[in-house]
């Protein structure tokens, strides 16, 4: 058999490869499957063919990255970083549509309800804020989130700069969207008095997803802050000050960064986000 | 690349999954053969650094995997299929093998994606590569996973139930495909399938309710059964075990059941047999 000596075949482009014109996609997936032409080729030619249709054919397989991996790889971010922080379950589409739409009317009802004494109750937006992020920081890593976990967990890719990593731009992301819905809502959030709390209940539930499950992580954190406005609440205290004043964002910030270390100290001496027994 | 597990235990709550293992596995195929909930998993995660032993020490190449850094290294040296490959739902074949091969330190692009096609090549799945994996049968995916344990040329490779939803052209390609790569490293596979380990196993290891009753070479696990394995009429109440074969005869595992019973070569199915039928016949004795 000599196909390639069919001119209407996709090999006739071989005159491209030998004038130095880059050569059809087409060509070369042919030239990987026929026997012939790849010796055909193989004997005009005086390359290694299989190293350079192998790279051709990879390149031609491999995807397209993410707009989120570019903006990474811009940051000059670890290939294997950026790809971790991108396969985050958190930062999928789906989730950061939901987690849109949450805060958005969260903002819009804390500007139609909002109008009168700001000061003495709970703005929306503040108060779901640290809700919404403290949900997707429990999401972002783990066995029971991440289906490549096992995989993930036995190359030698640090899971502590992992975690991190994920949980970072989990937050800013998250951020970013609460700083735009604060400052288009005008409310007292503009000022970014939600980012301490919001880290606070964040890393809270990381802490306690990472010892036991993201929903326990969820719901660990959302107690504790709603528990904690309740309690302003009811002393009769006004809401803006009492939790989004200077002691309180002081507390706030002590707490994250505690929780903050306790948890890179249990990931890097391995006793959270253990696997659950096989078959269970 | 040798493998040292010494007085290896495993708990899960209350719950005993690996008791006092004491294991030295060579360069060659090594198959863990047992039953369901035998521990060959939870041992398969410890070899992998996935899970961490209650007790007890495991040096891969001789690093101790009870440090950071010999884990650390154990894993730029190993390969490891899971019982379950996981996937975003969003990946292709290729993402995901890229993805392993990225976490597995192959920096070079060129030469990873080159190494990505081989090893996606090597369980045949070329024509899929740019499909996504959540539209591949459970078979192909296996193929996903075993591509991805092999893309970075690992010194131990580690298979948990790798032939599992394999159609039999495959099993087979899988078993020349092992072999070959097992003449310069370190392969263990667990299965419950005896004829896996017949087909390709240099060593066995036998584990039951998470303790070792055998390890040799096939052979040696073949020759337990010498002399135990009859073609009968009858079964009497001091056999093991018993089955009636295809061809209608009753064959017995244990003591020679009637003076008319003829004698048979034992297979490795019948060793393996006797040998979890024992333990499990002396269990309930205490």
């Amino acid at each position: 058999m000599s196909c390639h000596l069919d001119p209407s075949h996709p090999l006739a482009s071989l005159r491209q490869i030998q004038t130095g014109v880059v050569p059809a996609p087409q060509v070369l997936e042919h030239l990987a499957r026929c026997a012939d032409c790849e010796q055909f080729v193989a004997q005009e030619l005086p390359v290694d063919l299989d190293r350079v249709f192998g790279g051709v054919l990879a390149e031609l397989h491999a995807p397209r990255t993410t707009l989120l991996e570019r903006v990474l790889d811009r940051l000059r971010l670890p290939v294997w970083l950026a790809r971790s922080v991108t396969a985050a379950p958190a930062l999928q589409g789906s989730w950061l549509a939901c987690s849109v739409v949450v805060i958005s009317l969260a903002a819009l009802a804390g500007t139609l309800h909002g109008r009168g004494d700001v000061g003495a109750s709970v703005p929306p937006l503040l108060l779901l804020a640290p809700c919404v992020v403290a949900a997707a920081v429990a999401f972002c890593y783990g066995p029971r989130v991440d289906p490549l976990f096992e995989l993930t967990q036995v190359t030698p890719a640090s899971r502590t700069v992992a975690l991190l990593a994920r949980m970072g731009a989990v937050m800013a992301v998250n951020s970013v969207v609460i700083a735009v819905a604060s400052g288009l809502s005008g409310g007292p959030g503009a000022a970014l008095a939600w980012f301490p709390s919001m880290a606070a209940v964040s890393l809270l539930s990381a802490v306690v997803a990472a010892r036991t499950r993201p929903v326990v992580g969820v719901g660990a954190g959302l107690v504790i802050w709603v528990s904690t406005v309740l309690a302003v609440s009811s002393a009769g205290l006004r809401a803006t000050s009492a939790l989004w004043g200077a002691p309180a964002q002081l507390c706030y910030g002590v707490a994250a960064l505690g929780l903050g270390v306790l948890l890179v100290h249990w990931i890097r001496h391995e006793r959270v986000f253990l696997l659950p027994q096989a078959g269970l | 690349m040798r493998v040292v597990v010494e007085n290896l235990s495993r708990s899960f709550g209350s719950s005993k999954v690996l008791r006092d293992l004491e294991l030295t596995l060579e360069a060659g195929i090594t198959g863990i053969l047992g039953p369901n909930g035998a521990g060959k998993t939870t041992l398969l995660r410890i070899l992998s650094t996935a899970l961490a032993p209650s007790k007890g020490s495991v040096k891969v190449g001789g690093w101790d995997l009870s440090t950071p850094h010999g884990r650390t290294e154990a894993r730029r040296r190993l390969g490891y299929l899971p019982q379950e490959v996981g996937y975003y739902p969003r990946f292709t074949v290729f993402q995901l093998v890229d993805y392993i091969a990225v976490l597995k330190e192959l920096d070079d692009r060129a030469d990873r994606h080159r190494r990505v096609r081989a090893a996606i090549d090597a369980v045949g799945l070329s024509e899929v590569a740019r499909k996504r994996i959540k539209t591949l049968s459970g078979g192909m995916r296996r193929r996903v996973g075993i591509a991805q344990a092999i893309v970075a040329d690992p010194e131990l490779l580690l298979l948990d139930e790798p032939t599992g939803g394999l159609d039999p052209e495959q099993r087979m390609r899988f078993r020349r495909l092992i072999t070959s790569l097992a003449a310069d490293r370190t392969v263990v596979l667990s299965t419950h399938l005896v004829e896996d380990i017949a087909a390709v196993c240099t060593n066995v290891v036998v584990l039951w309710q998470g303790r070792v009753l055998f390890q040799g070479q096939p052979a040696q696990l073949r020759e337990r059964a010498a002399g135990m394995v009859w073609l009968a009429d009858t079964v009497p109440e001091s056999a093991l075990l018993s089955w009636r074969t295809e061809e209608g005869a009753l064959r017995v595992i244990g003591p020679r059941p009637t003076p008319s019973a003829v004698g048979i070569e034992p297979t490795l199915e019948d060793a393996y047999l006797l040998v979890t039928n024992c333990a499990l016949a002396d269990a309930q004795l205490r």
